[in-house]
């Protein structure tokens, strides 16, 4: 489920300013392990609302996590009477975006629910819950498995140059795992030819490369996009970089400024190997 | 048995650039043997394309049979086209065309009908042939039932629209919650025996309006089932989509 904006009829912590003080920066932290077989996810939760806490303690609310994976259709619940999760899921069960959703649940009805921090919408209305329904939403996690999160930095990593066939003109797919740069069929053996010397690099970053990532970023939609590995690897990257933190990968009238930064100003790079080979 | 041939990733990408419609209008798919790779690990089954049925009553009989032929092979696997691209290629090519005709008025309908039928559907995986029907039985199918294609069957019997709406729910990936509704469905066959389409569009809508509220995969089979009974009245008299359009969905038990 997603909360969102949406008002239920009853508070809900992390939901908007539902319930305050409002859940802690620090609600949810993700570590992660993985060896051959699978992945570990360790995740552990916070609130600090005393409401909440008596419920937990009394056995009436649980912790629950839901586990996502929308490629491999996976989805379950994991519950818990304690802040804390250990999940493993089998390498061969997942593929692409792992989302992790978890929140505190009634583990039975529970009548006349009060919560001292209720937003004074609320007044002093007391509500009958249901079993299942949430109390805390605590804020979403995700994590990509098999991202190969070392190799990131290589524009090769979420792009790849193919043979165009009979089509006259380079065109560009975005609707996949990798972003597909489609050269016409003669121009692709020349490309084949020459991307072997490392000389031409910079000259296909400030060419073929950049046009690429501009124009699949000035199209870019979440909805659509979202769930690729070539979104993932940016936003993975604009994340992690400082230089890249200012941007959004969904404001679309950055993405020139976006593709230039990802592939470290690709003009003067070019124009810094030209300098070179002519000395 | 010989291991699983597939095509190269690098083959199905040219594949899909390059589709001439005359290449699927014969008894066989002409490809390049050179791009075909052996598959560690999965073995190809023996008379696969004899066991499937191409009516479209047949989709239950061809779902398992496409299932038990593939049934140890992993959902990330199954996520990716390399095996079921092969297959509608080669291996079950005249079971798709006579499935699926290609009808398509013009050449780009052609392509289009191409697309969506030897490879990937462009709106949604149920919907590709083969990949689709697997995914299907994977996700309805009941290990702890005597005959754990049972619910399976009254899933196919629901119909291609049920198939098409749960499919692109994030409802069926919750195993509790498909069995649930199938074993309602199970319990009264008279809801789908005719007409079951407004019906399932009622119950897809109920579990939505749940959803905004409700955390469902936290909830058990028991959950959705009882869900369902309590409405049994409701969902019987439904006989076309303007009731169902119109109908106020009651959340309250």
């Amino acid at each position: 489920m997603k909360i969102g904006n949406n008002s239920l009829p009853y508070p809900v912590l992390g939901n908007s300013d539902d319930i305050k003080p409002l859940l802690p920066e620090d609600n949810i932290s993700v570590a992660t392990s993985f060896d051959n077989d699978k992945y570990t996810f360790h995740i552990t939760l916070k609130h600090e609302n005393p409401d909440i806490e008596m419920l937990l303690k009394a056995g009436l609310a649980e912790y629950s996590c839901e586990v996502t994976c929308p490629r491999t259709y996976l989805r379950f619940c994991k519950k818990s009477p304690t802040p804390e999760f250990e999940i493993t899921l089998g390498r061969r069960e997942v593929y692409g975006r792992i989302e992790f959703a978890c929140y505190v649940i009634a583990r039975e009805d529970i009548a006349g629910y009060h919560n001292s921090g209720q937003h004074e919408d609320y007044g002093d209305a007391s509500f009958n819950l249901e079993s299942g329904d949430v109390l805390v939403a605590f804020y979403p996690a995700s994590y990509n498995a098999d991202l190969k999160y070392e190799k990131l930095y290589a524009a090769g990593s979420f792009m790849v140059v193919l043979d165009g066939g009979d089509k006259p003109h380079t065109w560009f797919d975005a609707n996949d795992d990798n972003i597909k740069v489609y050269l016409p069929h003669a121009m692709f053996e020349q490309f084949r030819a020459l991307c072997k010397n490392r000389n031409f690099n910079e000259l296909f970053h400030a060419s073929i490369v950049f046009n690429a990532l501009f124009k699949v970023l000035s199209e870019y939609s979440e909805k659509k996009h979202g769930d690729f590995q070539w979104a993932e690897a940016i936003k993975y990257r604009i994340d992690q970089e400082e230089d890249l933190h200012q941007y959004d990968i969904t404001d679309t009238t950055k993405a020139y400024e976006l593709a230039q930064a990802l592939l470290h100003d690709p003009y003067q790079r070019l124009f810094n190997h030209l300098a070179q080979s002519n000395e | 048995m010989a291991l699983q041939p597939v095509f190269k990733r690098s083959y199905i990408e040219y594949l899909k650039t390059h589709i001439r419609s005359s290449e699927y209008m014969g008894d066989h798919f002409e490809y390049d043997r050179s791009q075909v790779v052996r598959l560690y690990g999965i073995q190809q089954p023996e008379d696969l394309l004899q066991k499937l049925d191409p009516s479209p009553d047949g989709d239950l009989k061809s779902a398992i049979a496409i299932y038990e032929a593939y049934k140890d092979i992993t959902p990330l696997f199954a996520q990716q086209d390399d095996l079921w691209v092969y297959l509608t290629h080669v291996d079950l090519f005249e079971y798709v065309k006579k499935r699926w005709p290609i009808k398509g008025e013009d050449n780009e309908k052609l392509v289009s009908d191409i697309q969506n039928h030897w490879f990937r559907h462009n709106k949604h995986l149920f919907r590709t042939p083969v990949a689709g029907l697997w995914w299907q039985v994977f996700l309805t199918k009941d290990d702890n039932r005597e005959n754990p294609y049972d619910l399976t069957e009254v899933y196919f019997n629901c119909g291609q629209d049920f198939h098409q709406r749960f499919g692109e729910l994030t409802l069926i990936r919750h195993k509790d919650a498909m069995i649930g509704i199938l074993e309602f469905l199970k319990d009264h066959p008279e809801l789908t025996t005719k007409g079951f389409d407004p019906r399932g569009q009622y119950i897809s809508r109920l579990f939505n309006s749940v959803g905004s509220y409700k955390l469902l995969s936290n909830m058990d089979k028991s959950y959705f089932k009882k869900a369902l009974e309590n409405r049994l009245d409701i969902i019987s008299q439904i006989s076309n989509r303007t009731e169902v359009q119109n109908q106020d969905i009651t959340l309250n038990e």
